[in-house]
């Protein structure tokens, strides 16, 4: 085991460095440049002196090892939009936010969907499976700002239950979580049903059944456990998702989070935040795959390592 | 035991012909028409109510987009096109006061700047359908080669394209669009490029893991034996046992692609104005002067929902019904 996950992390260190690669050499080759259409024009000297200082005068090939050399030494230097922070800096004031969003969200959308899942597949084919068929379909379909969008219409606006926006108290939580949680809850309950339906019919659950077991006990141990295992594969990637956060979210609600350096840093050509943001994602991303696959083992015994 | 072989009894005498083709003809009408798997397929499709209501909302999202103006005659003859389902041309300014609220005479309300909103919205139709096949095609043309290429060759090939694959898949999808757009500049052929370039990932994996599965069939050996060339086992065998979970992808792919147009433009990277898309609506007047002027976000988001829905029925449908064993399986 202890071999296994060594190998998987030795093979993430060959991913993360084309990733990176390729990020910083197109982020190079999009014109402009932090400083160029700032709100004080800098007379070439400044400029100059600027691009020497961040060392933005060198080839990019240069300035790619200068970056990774840093990272070595956990340095992903400073931002360009706001000088006097680094970009570990600004992460770790700003993700604390937007990670208690994505985790409350998390919350939300799998006490709903689990429920709602296991419930559209022990009535599958009435009324009330068709009508989560329905609700997840929609909570899939529509893209978060949307809801966010006809949520403060209805809420806020016209029922006025809810504030529109900010991070201060918690009544302005609810409405940025449920805009949030309705995708992620429609692909739980989605996914949920599909697997409890099929293991519903499984002969294990016939005798479990034939064997005298309460209905309850055959749902938590045998329709449960099992239904449950595949779904990791399903659920794992929605953590590094929402506790990254989205843009959309945090810009329509106007939470201060992280959301808005994935797009501002594009617009300021702030590399060394964009840079950053990417391989916080990418490593994000890649242990979250890690972690699913050994959890598969333990979960499920009749998995083996290879 | 006749030593020669007699056949005549195997002939039917014409009066006993006759007689048999009367009774075909009768049990015709006993006997249910043979089946092909796509009279199968439109079968199953019909029956999901679903389905065809989302059909039913493509259908009219077509139409919408297609008659917003009369492109398709002017275009040829060189003037310029008239609005037909659309009120007015989609880039005229200032067409009547500044915010109005929906009313009789403009069914949606005016943005700010005047402009009627029904008419963008319309327009809007156009550029959100075309955006989401056009980037399809995208995909198609760079996915299917590569997926094609790893699945059929296998060794090095395989292993270059799924290494690829891995980093782009690494990538934060909506920052790579951003790049791409920061480098291309906004506008309607960028965002179609865009959206393709990151939407190939899928369609690659697929149609690798179909080849892959599909050459060890037997009909694939059985076409090598009797010497058939590598190509006319690509295109006549694999390619078209290959071809519906593809365009099944396809289908889904489509409100996703517009999904991420609405994304880029509601961020103010994508469709520029005057050109109209709901999501730039939605993100540049639509979220800032919601409180007031509800109708520029409401009618945008709506129109958003809808396309997704009507998409993503129907391509639900189109898989239960090309794919019965893929039922209740999502």
């Amino acid at each position: 085991m202890a071999r296994y996950i060594l190998v998987r992390l030795a093979g993430l260190i060959p991913v993360l460095l084309v990733l990176s690669m390729i990020t910083f050499f197109l982020m190079h080759e999009v014109p402009g440049g932090p400083w160029k259409e700032g709100q004080r024009p800098f007379s070439e000297e400044q400029l100059a002196a600027l691009k020497a200082r961040y060392g933005l005068d060198k080839p990019v090939w240069q300035q790619y090892l200068t970056w990774i050399s840093g990272v070595v030494r956990l340095d992903f230097g400073m931002s360009f939009k706001h000088p006097d922070e680094s970009v570990l800096g600004l992460i770790g004031r700003t993700w604390p936010v937007t990670a208690h969003l994505g985790l409350m969200t998390l919350v939300v959308a799998f006490a709903a969907g689990l429920p709602l899942g296991i419930i559209a597949a022990m009535k599958q084919n009435s009324w009330l499976d068709y009508l989560v068929t329905l609700l997840s379909t929609l909570g899939f379909v529509m893209p978060h700002f949307v809801w966010g969008i006809l949520f403060i219409l209805i809420f806020a606006l016209v029922l006025k239950w809810v504030p529109t926006g900010g991070w201060d108290t918690p009544q302005q939580w609810i409405l940025p979580v449920l805009a949030y949680s309705l995708a992620p809850m429609a692909t739980i309950a989605r996914y949920t049903r599909a697997s409890v339906i099929e293991v519903i019919r499984a002969d294990y659950v016939r005798t479990a059944r034939a064997k005298g077991l309460s209905e309850g006990a055959v749902m938590r141990r045998h329709i449960l456990r099992n239904a449950l295992i595949p779904l990791l594969t399903v659920f794992g990637p929605l953590i590094p998702d929402l506790i990254t956060g989205s843009i959309f979210i945090e810009a329509i609600f106007r939470v201060p989070g992280l959301g808005k350096f994935w797009v501002t840093s594009t617009f300021d050509r702030d590399y060394p935040m964009i840079i950053g943001l990417t391989m916080l994602w990418a490593v994000l991303i890649a242990f979250t795959y890690l972690i699913t696959d050994v959890l598969y083992v333990f979960v499920d015994p009749r998995i083996r390592m290879k | 035991m006749p030593t020669d072989l007699d056949r005549s009894d195997l002939l039917v005498a014409p009066a006993q012909a006759e007689e048999f083709r009367e009774h075909t003809d009768e049990l015709h009408h006993i006997l249910r028409e043979p089946r092909s798997l796509g009279r199968d397929a439109v079968r199953r499709f019909a029956k999901n109510k679903l389905a065809i209501a989302g059909m039913v909302i493509v259908l009219l999202l077509t139409i919408v987009a297609v008659f917003a103006d009369d492109w398709f005659i002017a275009l040829p003859s060189g003037r310029t096109p008239q609005p037909l389902l659309a009120r007015t041309p989609y880039n005229k300014g200032f067409f009547g006061p500044v915010g109005a609220f929906p009313g009789s005479q403009f069914w949606m309300g005016t943005d700010l700047n005047g402009r009627d909103l029904y008419s963008r919205i319309v327009f809007g139709a156009r550029i959100s359908l075309s955006i989401g096949l056009l980037s399809q095609l995208v995909a198609l043309v760079i996915g299917i080669p590569l997926g094609a290429i790893a699945g059929w060759r296998g060794g090095r090939a395989d292993f270059l394209v799924m290494r690829l694959v891995d980093v782009m898949s690494a990538i934060p999808t909506l920052l790579f669009a951003f790049l791409i757009m920061a480098r291309l500049g906004a506008g309607f052929w960028n965002v179609m490029l865009a959206i393709g370039l990151t939407s190939w990932i899928s369609v690659c994996r697929l149609t690798r893991a179909q080849f892959l599965s599909l050459r060890e069939k037997e009909f694939i050996e059985a076409g090598r034996m009797i010497g058939a060339s590598s190509w006319r086992i690509f295109r006549a065998h694999l390619l078209p046992n290959a071809l519906a979970p593809i365009i099944i992808s396809l289908t889904f792919g489509i409100p996703i692609a517009i999904f991420a147009e609405a994304s880029l433009s509601f961020l103010g990277v994508g469709i520029n104005p005057p050109m109209p898309s709901w999501g730039q609506m939605l993100g540049r007047d639509g979220i800032t002067n919601m409180t007031y002027y509800w109708h520029l976000a409401l009618f945008p988001a709506l129109m958003i929902a809808l396309t997704m829905l009507g998409f993503t029925l129907m391509g639900d449908g189109l898989r239960d019904a090309l794919d019965p064993k893929m039922i209740n399986a999502k």
